[in-house]
Formats: C-alpha cells, sequence, structure tokens
C-alpha cells in the first residue's frame, strides 16, 4: 500500500486524527496569542520598558529550547493526554508571540507615540491606532512561527498519549508501515503549509500597505 | 491669547524651563527663538501638556489649561512635531483625518476636508490623498504635516521646527506658503526654530531665550534697535557682515521705482512710463521687467523683457541676495503674501543698503 491508498481506506480515523490534531494546534495558538499579546503590550508599556527589554533577551534565547523538551517537562507535572499537549503547547508557542510582540512595540518610535498624544489620542487609541498597526507585520510574522510550531510538535504529543497526527506515524513506525509514516508526515506538512498561506493572506489584509513601502 | 504666567519645568539633575512668563497674542506668529536645549520644546508641550510643568499656570484665553481635560485640549490645538511625525501606515487622508476622526466627523465630511486643506497646502489631492506618507519628498511631507494640523480647525498651532530637515531651497518655499496661508488664516501660531533667517521672516514677535528663561520678547526690528543684552545683540548681530543681511526683511528695502502695466500696455506706451523699471503683470501672472531705457534700442520688444525672481516681502535680505545668485537672474521682484508687488530688489542695490547699515 502507498500513503494514498492507506488515506482512502483509512479515511474515517484519519479524519478523526486530522481534528484531534487541528483541535489541540487551535486551542494552544489562541492562548499563546491572547497571553503573549497582553504580555507584550504590558512589558513595552514606557513604565514597564526595562522588563520589556529583559523580555526581549530572554524569549530570544528561550526559542532555542527543543519543544520536545517542554513536552517531557509537563508530561511530569500533569501526566499523559490532550491537557498535557495543549498547556505545553500553549507556553511553548507564547515565545516567539511574546518575542516579536515586545521588540515590536518597543522599536515603536517614540515620535509616533508623541504625535499620537499631542493629537489628543487617549492611551488606549495610542495604542490600538499606532502602536499596533505599526507593530503588525512582526506580530503576524511572530504569529505564523508558533503556529508552524505547534502544528508541528503536536506531532510530537503523540508519545504522552495526546492523539492527533502523530499517532498515524507513530503506529507506522511500531509495526514498520511506511506508508503510515508517509501519510502521516503529508497530512502534517500540508496542513503546516495551508495555514502559514492562510496567515500569510491574514498578514497581507492586516499590515497596512503603506508599511511594505520602502523609503 | 496664550499666557504663561511663571512657568518652571524642573526634571530630577536639570530646570529645563525656569520661571516662564510670556504672552503670546492670538492670530499672530510668535517665534520660540534660542540656541538648543534652551527649553523651546518643553515649553512648547506645556502649552498642549504633553509635558506638566512643575509649577506656574498656562491659560488661553483667560481658562488655565490645567482645568481643561488634557485630551480635548490637544484635540483643539494643531500640534506638529519636530519630526513631523505622519503615521505610515495611514494615507494622506487618514493622516489629515485623525483629529476629526477622533471628534467623531463622519467619513465624507473628513474626506471633503481632507481634500480642502491638500488644496490649501498646494498638493493636488486627486493625486496626493491616496498617497501613503513614504511616498512623498520631505517637503510635501511637511506640507501634509501642516494639513493634518489644520484638520480640525484648530485656533492655536503649535509648530515645533516644522521646516527644520529640508533643504535651504524647499525651505524657503514653504515658509514662503506658510506665511501665506497664515495672512488667510490668522491662526495663533507658535512656532519654535533655531533658525534666526526663519524668525525674522516668519515671525510677528520673537521671543528669545536662553537656559529656560525668557531674555526678551518683541518684533523683530524692535529686537534689532533695543537688544536687551549682549547675548541678544551676539544671536541677532552676526557681527561678521554678510550674515548681518540675515536681520532685514526684503519688504523695507525695495526699490519702489516701478509701474506695472499689462504686456499690451507695454506695448502701446511703456515708453511714456513715468518709472525708470516696468513690470509686466497680465492678470495674476508676472511674466517679466523691462528697464525703460532698453524700449528705444531694443526692436523686438520681447528681446528686452528681462526674466526675475520672485521673493517674499518677508524673506531676508540674504535669502533675496541668495536667491538671486544661485539663478543668475538681475533683479528679483518683492512681492506680499496676498500678492501686490511692494519693490524690486537687485545685488547691487543690496550692497548699498548694507553699506549705509554698517555707517
Ligand atoms: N525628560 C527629560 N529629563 C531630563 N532633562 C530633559 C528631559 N527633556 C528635556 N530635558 C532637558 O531640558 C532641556 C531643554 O530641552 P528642550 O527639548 O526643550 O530643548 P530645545 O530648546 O527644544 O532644543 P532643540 O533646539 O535642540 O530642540 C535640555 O537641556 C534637555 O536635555
Ligand atoms: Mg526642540
Amino acid at each position: 500500500m502507498n500513503a494514498f491508498q492507506y488515506l482512502g481506506r483509512n479515511w474515517p480515523e484519519v479524519s478523526a486524527k486530522i481534528v484531534q490534531h487541528l483541535g489541540m494546534v487551535g486551542i494552544a495558538v489562541a492562548a499563546s496569542l491572547v497571553v503573549g499579546l497582553v504580555l507584550g503590550i504590558v512589558v513595552s508599556r514606557p513604565r514597564l520598558q526595562k522588563v520589556g527589554r529583559a523580555i526581549v533577551g530572554v524569549t530570544g534565547v528561550a526559542q532555542a529550547i527543543p519543544s520536545v523538551a517542554v513536552i517531557a517537562l509537563m508530561f511530569v507535572y500533569t501526566g499523559i493526554g490532550p491537557r498535557t499537549a495543549v498547556i505545553a503547547l500553549s507556553i511553548y508557542g507564547v515565545v516567539p508571540i511574546l518575542f516579536n510582540v515586545s521588540s515590536a512595540l518597543l522599536l515603536v518610535p517614540a515620535d509616533m507615540r508623541e504625535a499620537a498624544g499631542g493629537m489628543g489620542m487617549t492611551p488606549l487609541q495610542v495604542l490600538m491606532r499606532v502602536e499596533l498597526p505599526l507593530a503588525s507585520q512582526s506580530i503576524m510574522a511572530g504569529l505564523r512561527t508558533t503556529v508552524t510550531i505547534d502544528v508541528s510538535t503536536a506531532t510530537v504529543a503523540s508519545v504522552i498519549g495526546a492523539g492527533g497526527l502523530g499517532d498515524i506515524i507513530f503506529v507506522g513506525l511500531s509495526v514498520v508501515r511506511p506508508d503510515m509514516i508517509m501519510a502521516g508526515t503529508l497530512l502534517v506538512a500540508s496542513i503546516a503549509i495551508l495555514s502559514d498561506v492562510l496567515l500569510a493572506l491574514l498578514q497581507k489584509s492586516v499590515v497596512s500597505r503603506g508599511l511594505s513601502i520602502r523609503s | 491669547m496664550i499666557e504663561l504666567d511663571s512657568v518652571t519645568k524642573r526634571y530630577r539633575d536639570k530646570t529645563s524651563v525656569d520661571g516662564l512668563s510670556l504672552t503670546i497674542p492670538d492670530d499672530a506668529i510668535t517665534i520660540l527663538l534660542g540656541p538648543s536645549g534652551c527649553g523651546k520644546t518643553t515649553t512648547l508641550k506645556m502649552i498642549n501638556r504633553l509635558i506638566e510643568p512643575t509649577s506656574g499656570d498656562i491659560r488661553i484665553d483667560g481658562r488655565s489649561v490645567f482645568a481643561m481635560d488634557p485630551i480635548e485640549l490637544r484635540r483643539s490645538i494643531g500640534y506638529v512635531i519636530q519630526e513631523i511625525g505622519l503615521f505610515p501606515h495611514y494615507t494622506v487622508e487618514g493622516n489629515i483625518g485623525v483629529v476629526p476622526g477622533l471628534l467623531g466627523w463622519g467619513r465624507v465630511r473628513i474626506r471633503r476636508r481632507a481634500e480642502e486643506l491638500l488644496e490649501l497646502v498646494n498638493l493636488d489631492p486627486s493625486v496626493y490623498l491616496r498617497r501613503w506618507p513614504r511616498e512623498l519628498s520631505g517637503g510635501e511631507s511637511q506640507r501634509v504635516g501642516v494639513a493634518r494640523a489644520l484638520a480640525a480647525d484648530p485656533r492655536v498651532l503649535l509648530m515645533d521646527e516644522p521646516f527644520g530637515a529640508i533643504d535651504p531651497i524647499n525651505r524657503r518655499s514653504l515658509q514662503d506658503f506658510f506665511l501665506r496661508l497664515q495672512s488667510d488664516l490668522k491662526r495663533t501660531v507658535v512656532f519654535v526654530t533655531h533658525d534666526i533667517g526663519e524668525a525674522i521672516k516668519l515671525g510677528d514677535r520673537i521671543a528669545i531665550m536662553r537656559d529656560g528663561r525668557l531674555v526678551q520678547i518683541d518684533t523683530t526690528r524692535a529686537l534689532l534697535e533695543h537688544p536687551a543684552d549682549a547675548f541678544v545683540e551676539d544671536l541677532l548681530g552676526a557681527t561678521r557682515s554678510a550674515e548681518q543681511l540675515l536681520l532685514y526683511r526684503a519688504a523695507h528695502y525695495v526699490d519702489t521705482a516701478f509701474t506695472v502695466m499689462t504686456t499690451e500696455e507695454m506695448r502701446r506706451s511703456g515708453v511714456q512710463a513715468q518709472a525708470p523699471l516696468i513690470i509686466l503683470r497680465d492678470g495674476d501672472v508676472i511674466s517679466g521687467y523691462v528697464e525703460k531705457g532698453k524700449l528705444t534700442t531694443c526692436e523686438d520688444l520681447q528681446e528686452a523683457v528681462c526674466r526675475f525672481e520672485i521673493v517674499s516681502g518677508n524673506a531676508t535680505l540674504l535669502e533675496a541676495v541668495t536667491t538671486l545668485l544661485e539663478s543668475g537672474r538681475g533683479r528679483a521682484v518683492v512681492q506680499d503674501a496676498d500678492g501686490t508687488i511692494l519693490g524690486t530688489l537687485s545685488v547691487p542695490m543690496v550692497a548699498e543698503i548694507m553699506a549705509k547699515v554698517a555707517r
């Protein structure tokens, strides 16, 4: 059997794994995004900028920690199952988003904030209408990194009993079925590519065209 | 009228503004002039409460700004920051529409206002409305910056070196443009600069600051005639002769021996003109000037017409001379902000004026 025949014959089970996989990734990405955005915004406020710069340093380095390590560590505390996987992915996925949000917000030129404030924007309006739009390119890049990492790391989470597409690959590995390994890999890769393409489209509509002009 | 009443701003290790009292009259341009770090920007930002003073009071039309909501106060004041600060993620229209948007104007009204303001600052709305700030030249950005500050029709404009980062030629034309604008709009403008030429050209009154204090405030002429102390004298009276040209406005020294005629009138009866110089003006267009003497010797009238430069009446003599030397033309026609021809200037004339002034 080749990978496509395997997929065709086992579609009901496979589609259930796809849903599981997307579910884990979806929840984890949403959690990372909320936490990363909120934290990133908080640490980039004028009074906390020292903390912000420290966070940028730490998260910059933390991105070098392998994702498997976080899953293994969470397993020690919360045991097997998808819950552990989602928590581990959420924590791990915060890092690129927090890094990008805080570094981009810290880089918003002071004269932009000042012009906005001087024209009578409230601090919230300055954030929503000036700071976040100016940082949007970088925020979207962080989100895309997190999604890609989560899609691939969720596969590994199969070893702690989280389910998802990793199951197909690891079962294939234990019974030496290259078609299964291939099928699982193809699915994970497709999801990664597809979600990135969708996010790229989203990025295009979210980021102002005025920012992509080089001057 | 804006009154600053012994305003002080003290930072931990530095007093930026020190007991500054200053009255800024309505409908005129008041310049804050002084060396870098003397507290000009700080003073400006205290007026719209971007910086809170350590002590003292600031009143606009008798009301203390500290009794007002700072957000509303800022929306009612036009502000151009030192770096212009157009938002790169908004189009020109979006930038001009910021304050109107905050005030809750509708889309259509904002669009109409943006078009109107672009016309006012001499940018074609059909071209510029949809442009992004990064697609603008330095001069165009400054114009949009001014338009944005005027968007909600504020009575008070605070401008912090708005024409700072720009080449001298564009700078001059922006200054001319701003004077024309002000002669129409008559706003209460506080204009920060450390360029003396700019101060003398634009200022109805000049406030000279030093180390956070007011040294003197007066009209240009009064400052020149009665400088309060050696600092003012030094600042204004750059002692070397060529730099002195900076201190005098072209309008006060023009040659007024001229008549204005249309090209047709000149053809018919130019020879009988009283003045030695005929300026040709057809409608709004000034096409050249003719020295009367040449009319009799020239066969072709067109040959007798000389091209010239236009200089604003508010321009300094230095600017007039620079313009003439750069263009290689013989004379400049000096024109008021409302288009009235005040007279003409030539390089030899300026040399004569300077010789007189030196004595
Ligand atoms: N937040 C601050 N903390 C401490 N000192 C400050 C602060 N802001 C400004 N100063 C000091 O106050 C003084 C006045 O600054 P200000 O920006 O008003 O100068 P300026 O006249 O606008 O100068 P320039 O022509 O260079 O723009 C300067 O010496 C500056 O270093
Ligand atoms: Mg300044």
